[in-house]
């Protein structure tokens, strides 16, 4: 790049540093658009390093708020927080930044702070520690963070995507309802899941590193069942608008009911088809009800219902003949019809009497309701559907041998079956093989077997059992034998439905068949599974539908995590507690009857359960934050990683840690050696300087004036009459609490004179709040406003307690909307009634109403603030020859002001040549200096002409600071310049950075103590001085001091007291003196008017009579 | 109520570091103890005493004023000038007896909200050790004067008298300093039922009731005391009667203060040693405020007023005089009366008045212009009879001295003298400090162009009025005193004194009217011996 014009007028800032920080306030300061990137997402905590403490002994982010206030209020600054620099290349116009904003989840701009979603967050992370990271209301920007790393094992195992961590979260806080409902998102069949689910989510529990896995499923079952036990605290599932489209499912089995249960949630109507009197299909056909008492199916069907799915049942639909009438009804037909065939052995005699599949006989025994069996009965199989199958027969009475051709402990059966059919006293037979069923006429009498050993393992790690080669062969002798292997395929009738060689309903891609707007999903399209893959398949099937058939994205506002934030490691300090096992019936007294085997877990064992959740993705998406924050709308589950190319003239990186390498002499550098000892001043310096080097690069784009030029501020509106007084109350989203009675009060002030609004909102400083103020006070002609809310002053004006919050809204309000800060009352109204709400309701409501009232009394003195004109002279003078002097010559000539310089050399400085705006006084005195900003008078000698310099801004060298005097004015004796930071102890210094002075417009070249080099301190310098120059119209301030002219006696205590030269002394009338205070410089702090002997200065803002009323009012 | 809550606890807070803390405090859900009453300031500077002294006269039970630590204030000045503010009214609360524990200064960063915490607890604990303010706001009492008329106190004063001849204004000090001020016109404003303009009622408070225009008036009308009742007559019926006061109004406040009846001031504590005071005597010392003005104006002037109140004692034992001095004794009234508060002028009067009868004094002597006129003749105007006789240490003195046996140690000092208003005009006490003036052993006394009937006022009265045409009259004054060629300025009123003082502090002019003051009262017991 050859010319600075083909700079894009952007400057990005790399790590918010105090390098970084003040560079950006001084870019602010100039006009030029900046984004500032960090790693961090609070810069207050950011910026409350010890080390970073200035001398005075306040922490840097509470000595610099004002500058981070107006930072996040500048429009044309960006903050990326938190942030990672992926990239920096060059460009053309300079740069390309590629910056990935991370993850935080709550959006700044809408955040009130109220810390409502902290403080439900159910995450526990020890020492009060959340998921959501809310640093309390002093963070900037005024968000918390939550903190949410990759998807946990359990939910990412779960076929359903149940959010496991997030119930146990809810339930580990007592709040069970909200839990199961969390549940019910994903999975409709909690009770039904919590009892027979083969838990997938456990069997990828991290806890099991520790000791074993948490026992979800039981947590889960807990849930459901403390629900029928509190059935008033059941909560009615929250339908969604209802739509016009109506669905059929085709059979009633785990996959039909989570498909017409996800179909209903989106408003459908759903009707479910079943051929059997009752519906569930295999749950209620398939397993035993001491696993799965009918009750709670029963209940769970109930609840389908009431979602307002219609089950139309004993209808069995031929796939072949009535699928095109039922498609014509509806607008989508899902099929989920299962796959009921028992697998066959395969072997010699399957088809002798005696011998019969698992399923084949369960259906006979549901629907025959066989209640005696006692005769010798052998299973074949090892699945839980042989062991569930072996305990219904043993409670039939039947003695029950369970033949597996594994190895006992290599059963895939859950032990915990195996465990209950061993106490029930079902034999096992392992290791065994059939070959052959044998019998007599027609009819089973024995098992051929031969044993088996472990073969191979193959791919999943399971090792197949072989034949024993050379194994002998036994038999075994039963009266009936189940073969209970699994199923194969339904016999489908062809009809149009395409289905593969098994014999399964061919599906494309979305459980599309081939037929149209006929879906399949479950068992009978992907083979015999798990109820949980079941239920998953139907309800994806259902997804499918809706965004085909509805349009409706099911997963659009799906929360997202943070997939490159792994879990947190499991620490050492997490003690060893061990499972809770599951209380059972004894089996003596379960043997005889169907009733359920496994009882529950206790209350206090289901709590203790959940508590020993790890909480691996931290967030636990269990959305209790996005529910408070409903008003509001700031919690963001649903935020992703952005990924953007800024492009930017100028880079600066203030922090290397977070830049990547990038080359080029263009690139400022920020920040100093790692080894050097850490010197928050040099930090601020070297901002400075690298704000001063970007002003330079950017060359002619900067708005530098010259000349002369008067700075105003536009006039106020007027503080109207009649007086319309409107009340505007914020209940900070009822973060603190409220109360009908705060309601009432707030109603009252329509009885006081002259309100003619009162109102409450949810919260003020979001744009839907400030919208219904600036509109109320448009529509009802309000001309003076009351604002309870957390806003504590009107002004314009951060001081160190000022939020991102109370700025936002001021900003908001007094932006060109025609309301004027003189308009308005402020008080905090949060922070003095509401936080006392909790603890002391009766003195909150007082405090309340008596802020209130005497707010609309105090805006009956309201005063419209002053615009003071002042007049500027826009050059700057530099007096000295040493580096740093002449560094800010050039810089400031580069950006094209005008400067005088002041040597004692007898020839121009060599560097300054080149520039022709730098007019060199040689072998000059600077006797004295007076004046301020904008109207510095320079007393200069030069060979034998002493004449007196105008200038705005001064830069002194080192040895000009310590031998020119500085006078406020003609006349008056000189005044001590501080130029050293304030420090603990030393009273009298206001507080300011290095490079300035107690007066403003005059800054040191080289400030004394510190350690970077001459050029960088001349660099930061000129930027000072360039940047201390109004751009434009001056803010009205308010708060500013005026001497009132008949009163002021001249004694000059004022001008003695002002830190800021504000104050100068005029000549009156009567051959005597008075006050008079430059509104431009005057920073409010009142010092004056607590000396003043006559009461002739005071604040209009906050007078004298003001502080005497409050005092009454608060005393008497 | 809850127990706590009966108590008031003022606690001025810093815009700055402390605010930050305080706001900590109640995002973290401390409960800050609820007698604490937060004022959000801009600075601690900004607090000037009166405001401090105002939160006690309004009933506080405790003040805090909580800022930045030194070195740490962000305007820098701050915290300085609040030490100062705080020592000075501490000095004062303790002179009241009311304790100077109830108030404190305390500091604090931003990111110590651990430390004010702690820091509130403390000092509303103390406050309740310390119990309830005795201070019971005059606002909570009632009210029982009588209205006052325009048309009585016109006619009181022989106001229709007037002959608009115009020569009040013309010897107006105000209104050769350039007011735009004139009695005259005042007068006859008010006559024609104008006693609402605004102009009026800045004239009412304006006028320094020195006396002059009294003085030429040929219908004698009394302007001063007319301005008097119509100030009082304001106080009633105005809604900011106390506008335009100097210093904040601290002096009406502290006046009001002193009404309260379970107030127990202390202010005899460090009396110098060589002084004898007599607990059984009949003749009582009344000092007036001069413990309080030292307090008050020590950073600004150095006023010493208290040295002529010692003086004045060490003269009586010189005369062998041992007094009784009153421990409680409280404000003779005088400035309260002055600027229009008569309802608490009379509460004070009482007070004064019984509590010095029940003593069984019998001569009540004093030195103060001020006090030697209201207690003398003013009391008795108002209705408060003093069982008593009152009587000016300078007549005292002159018959001591007159008895001859006494003479005066050389003074090389060329003298002037400023006269009091009280004492001068309203008292006619004019020969006898001049009398006593000339028995000193001085190098000379020259009057200034203005003195005795037409001498200039201090250019101030009863703390109110005090603006740029004061100034410009004291600096006329100063320069009047300059020019005799004396180099001392001895006055009788402390008051002459610091207001005097106050008028040589300027930036531009200071050194042109720098000029030594002594009260007349020390320098007779400086310089007297026996012969």
């Amino acid at each position: 790049m050859t010319r600075p014009k083909d700079r894009l007028h952007k400057v990005i800032v790399i790590g918010a540093t105090p390098s970084g920080i003040t560079a950006v306030n001084k870019l602010g300061e100039l006009g030029i658009p900046v984004t500032l990137v960090d790693d961090a997402a609070d810069l207050d905590q950011k910026l409350a390093k010890e080390e970073w403490r200035l001398g005075s002994g306040i922490p840097f982010n509470y000595a610099h708020r004002p500058g981070l206030i107006r930072i996040l209020r500048n429009s044309r600054i960006r903050c990326v927080l938190p942030a990672r620099v992926d990239s920096i290349r060059h460009d053309p116009q300079g740069f390309a930044v590629t910056l990935t904003r991370q993850q935080t989840f709550v959006d700044p701009e809408r955040c009130i702070l109220c810390g409502r979603c902290a403080s439900v967050c159910p995450v526990d992370l020890g020492e009060g520690q959340k998921a959501v990271k809310f640093s309390g209301r002093f963070s900037l920007p005024g968000r918390p963070v939550i903190d949410k790393r990759r998807q946990p094992l359990c939910r990412e195992n779960c076929p359903l995507g149940v959010n496991a961590q997030g119930y146990m979260a809810l339930t580990r806080a007592g709040k069970y309802a909200e839990a199961l409902t969390l549940i019910r998102e994903e999975n409709i069949l909690p009770g039904i899941c919590g009892r027979i689910c083969t838990h997938p989510c456990e069997d990828a529990c991290r806890r099991e590193q520790v000791d074993d896995a948490v026992s979800i499923r039981a947590v889960k079952r807990f849930l459901a069942d403390y629900e029928a036990r509190h059935p008033e605290r059941i909560k009615v599932p929250v339908l969604r608008e209802k739509r016009t489209e109506t669905f059929a499912v085709i059979g009633s089995g785990p996959a039909g009911l989570a498909a017409a249960a996800q179909l209903a949630r989106f408003g459908c109507r759903v009707r479910i088809y079943e051929k059997e009197e009752k519906a569930g299909g295999l749950l209620r056909y398939g397993i035993g009800s001491h696993r799965l008492p009918r009750a709670i199916l029963d209940a769970e069907l109930a609840y389908v219902q009431q979602m307002g799915v219609e089950f139309v049942l004993s209808h069995p639909v031929d796939l072949a003949g009535d699928l095109a009438a039922i498609r014509n009804e509806v607008d989508g037909v899902l099929i989920t019809t299962g796959s009921w065939r028992d697998r066959k052995l395969g072997v010699e005699g399957e088809e002798l009497a005696g011998v019969e599949g698992c399923l084949a006989f369960l259906n006979r025994f549901y629907r025959e309701a066989i209640t005696s069996l006692k005769e010798t009965v052998a299973v074949i199989g090892d699945g839980n559907a042989a062991f569930d199958l072996a305990r219904t027969l043993a409670r039939l009475g039947a003695r029950v041998t369970l033949i597996s051709w594994f190895e006992q402990d290599q059963i895939p059966a859950d032990s915990e079956e195996i465990k209950g059919a061993l106490e029930e006293g079902v034999a096992i037979i392992d290791r065994t093989r059939i070959v052959a069923f044998e019998g007599d006429n027609g009819h089973f009498r024995r098992l051929r077997c031969r044993p088996t050993q472990p073969g191979e393992t193959d791919a999943n790690g399971i090792a197949w059992p072989v034949l024993v080669k050379d194994g002998q062969p036994f038999t075994l002798d039963f009266d009936r034998v189940f073969v209970a292997i699994g199923q194969v395929a339904p016999e489908l009738p062809a009809g149009g439905l395409q289905v593969n060689s098994s014999g399964y309903i061919t599906v494309g891609e979305g459980f599309r068949t081939n037929l149209s707007a006929i879906y399949a999903a479950g068992d009978g399209v992907v083979g015999p599974s798990t109820v949980v893959k079941a239920m998953a398949q139907g309800k994806h099937a259902a997804d499918q539908m809706l965004f085909d058939i509805c349009k409706i994205e099911t997963g659009a506002n799906r929360s997202r995590r943070s997939e490159h934030k792994d879990f947190p490691e499991i620490g050492a300090h997490i003690p060893v507690c061990n499972r809770t096992p599951m209380p059972e019936k004894r089996s003596v007294t379960r043997k005889e009857n169907f009733e359920e085997v496994a009882l529950g877990l206790p209350e206090s064992d289901a709590l203790y359960e959940s508590q020993r959740c790890l909480q691996c993705g931290i967030c636990a998406e269990c959305l209790q934050c996005v529910e408070v924050c409903q008003a509001i709308g700031a919690v963001r589950h649903g935020e992703a990683e952005q990924t953007t190319v800024e492009h930017a003239g100028v880079v600066i990186v203030a922090d290397p840690r977070i830049a990547p390498a990038v080359r080029g002499d263009d690139v400022i550098r920020a920040y100093g050696s790692e080894s050097a000892k850490v010197d928050v001043y040099a930090m601020i310096m070297r901002g400075f300087a690298a704000a001063a080097q970007a002003m330079v690069l950017l060359g002619d784009a900067l708005p530098i004036q010259k000349g002369h030029g008067v700075s105003f501020l536009p006039p106020d509106p007027t503080v109207s009459e009649p007086k319309r007084i409107g009340a505007f109350v914020c209940n900070c989203n009822q973060s603190l609490g409220w109360s009908d009675e705060l309601d009432r009060h707030v109603n009252d002030l329509y009885g006081l004179k002259d309100v003619v609004h009162a109102e409450v909102l949810s919260s003020a400083c979001v744009p839907e709040g400030i919208a219904a103020i600036i509109k109320t006070v448009r529509d009802k002609g309000i001309n003076r406003i009351v604002l309870g809310s957390c806003v504590c002053c009107s002004l314009d004006l951060a001081c160190s307690a000022c939020t991102d919050q109370r700025s936002r809204l001021k900003h908001a309000l007094f932006t060109a909307t025609g309301i004027s800060r003189a308009m308005v009352v402020t008080r905090n109204i949060r922070g003095e009634a509401l936080s006392l709400l909790q603890k002391d309701p009766d003195q909150a409501a007082l405090k309340f109403k008596g802020l209130l009232v005497r707010s609309i009394k105090s805006t009956r003195s309201l005063k419209i603030f002053s615009s003071p004109v002042r007049n500027y002279n826009f050059a700057a003078a530099v007096v000295g020859e040493s580096e740093a002097a002449i560094q800010s010559a050039v810089t400031l000539a580069r950006t094209g002001m005008d400067v005088f310089m002041f040597t004692s050399t007898e020839r121009p400085p060599e560097a300054i040549l080149p520039y022709s705006n730098i007019h060199c006084f040689q072998k000059a005195n600077v006797a004295g200096i007076s004046g301020t900003l904008g109207d510095f008078k320079l007393d200069v000698r030069t060979a034998d002409l002493a004449q007196q310099i105008h200038v705005g801004t001064v830069v002194l060298g080192e040895s000009a600071r310590n031998r020119i005097g500085y006078a406020r004015q003609d006349g008056m004796p000189n005044r001590d310049v501080f130029c050293t930071m304030q420090k603990q102890g030393v009273a009298g210094i206001p507080q300011f950075y290095p490079g300035m002075t107690s007066i403003s417009g005059l800054f040191l070249a080289n400030p004394p103590g510190i350690r970077i080099s001459s050029k960088l301190k001349g660099d930061a310098a000129a930027v000072l001085a360039a940047a201390v120059m109004p751009r434009g119209p001056r803010k009205s301030k308010g708060y500013t001091v005026a001497v009132d002219q008949e009163r002021c006696r001249g004694c000059g205590r004022c001008a003695d007291v002002c830190p800021y030269q504000a104050v100068t002394l005029r000549q009156n009338g009567m051959d005597g003196y008075q006050a008079w205070v430059d509104e431009a410089f005057c920073k409010g702090c009142g010092n004056c008017a607590s000396v003043c002997p006559s009461g002739a200065a005071d604040s209009p803002y906050r007078n004298q009579v003001f502080f005497e009323q409050t005092l009454e009012e608060i005393l008497i | 109520m809850k127990a706590t809550e009966k108590y008031k606890i003022i606690l001025f807070l810093c815009n700055w570091g402390p605010h930050a803390a305080y706001q900590q405090l109640q995002d973290d859900g401390y409960r800050i103890p609820a007698e604490v009453k937060m004022v959000r300031i801009p600075c601690t500077g900004r607090i000037s005493k009166a405001l401090l002294f105002r939160a006690f006269e309004m009933g506080a039970d405790g003040v805090a004023i909580v800022g930045c630590r030194s070195g740490a204030c962000r305007y820098g000045s701050g915290t300085q000038a609040a030490e100062n503010n705080t020592e000075d009214t501490r000095k004062i609360l303790s002179l009241l007896g009311l304790g100077q524990e109830r108030m404190r200064l305390a500091t604090f960063l931003p990111d110590e909200s651990d430390a004010l915490k702690e820091f509130l607890f403390d000092f509303s604990e103390q406050i309740q050790t310390l119990g309830k303010s005795p201070v019971l706001p005059v606002r909570l009492q009632s009210d029982d004067l009588p209205k006052d008329s325009v048309r009585d106190i016109i006619a009181r004063h022989n106001a229709y008298a007037c002959q608009d001849c115009g020569k009040c204004t013309a010897s107006c000090p105000l209104a050769l300093s350039g007011k735009a001020y004139s009695p005259r016109n005042l007068v006859s404003d008010i006559i024609r039922g104008n006693g609402n303009a605004a102009s009026v009622n800045a004239g009412i408070h304006a006028c320094l009731t020195c006396g002059i225009c009294h003085e030429r008036c040929p219908s004698d009308v009394n302007f001063p005391e007319f301005i008097r009742d119509m100030r009082c007559l304001l106080h009633q019926t105005d809604s900011d009667p106390d506008r335009c006061q100097p210093h904040g109004g601290f002096f009406q406040s502290l006046m009001r203060t002193m009404t309260s009846p379970g107030l127990k001031p202390v202010r005899w504590n460090g009396l110098p040693q060589d002084i004898q005071v007599d607990p059984e005597s009949k003749t009582l010392f009344f000092a007036g405020c001069a413990p309080y003005f030292d307090a008050f104006f020590k950073k600004h002037q150095d006023v010493k007023t208290m040295d002529i109140v010692e003086d004045a004692l060490r003269l009586l034992n010189f005369f062998d005089v041992r007094p009784r001095l009153l421990d409680m004794e409280r404000c003779c009234g005088h400035d309260l009366l002055w600027s229009g508060d008569r309802r608490n002028f009379l509460r004070l009067a009482r007070l004064n008045v019984e509590m010095i009868q029940d003593m069984g004094i019998e001569t009540v002597i004093t030195t103060c212009p001020e006090c030697f006129q209201t207690i003398g003749f003013e009391y008795a105007k108002q209705g408060v009879a003093p069982g008593f006789t009152v009587t000016h240490l300078y007549d005292f003195l002159e018959q001591q001295i007159d008895k001859g046996a006494v003479t005066f140690k050389p003074l090389p000092r060329r003298i002037t003298y400023q006269d009091s208003c009280r004492l001068n005009r309203m008292d006619s006490v004019r020969d006898l400090p001049r009398k006593l003036i000339k028995r000193l052993s001085a190098d000379g006394f020259v009057e200034m162009k203005d003195a005795g009937h037409s001498a200039l006022c201090c250019g101030n009265c009863a703390w109110t009025g005090c603006d740029a045409y004061s100034k410009a009259l004291q600096v006329k004054r100063i320069r009047q005193a300059r020019e005799t060629g004396s180099d001392l300025m001895v006055t009788s009123c402390p008051k002459c004194q610091i207001h005097l003082r106050c008028a040589m502090e300027d930036p531009f002019l200071g050194e042109t009217l720098q000029m030594e003051m002594t009260d007349l009262t020390s320098l007779i017991a400086r310089t007297i011996c026996w012969e």
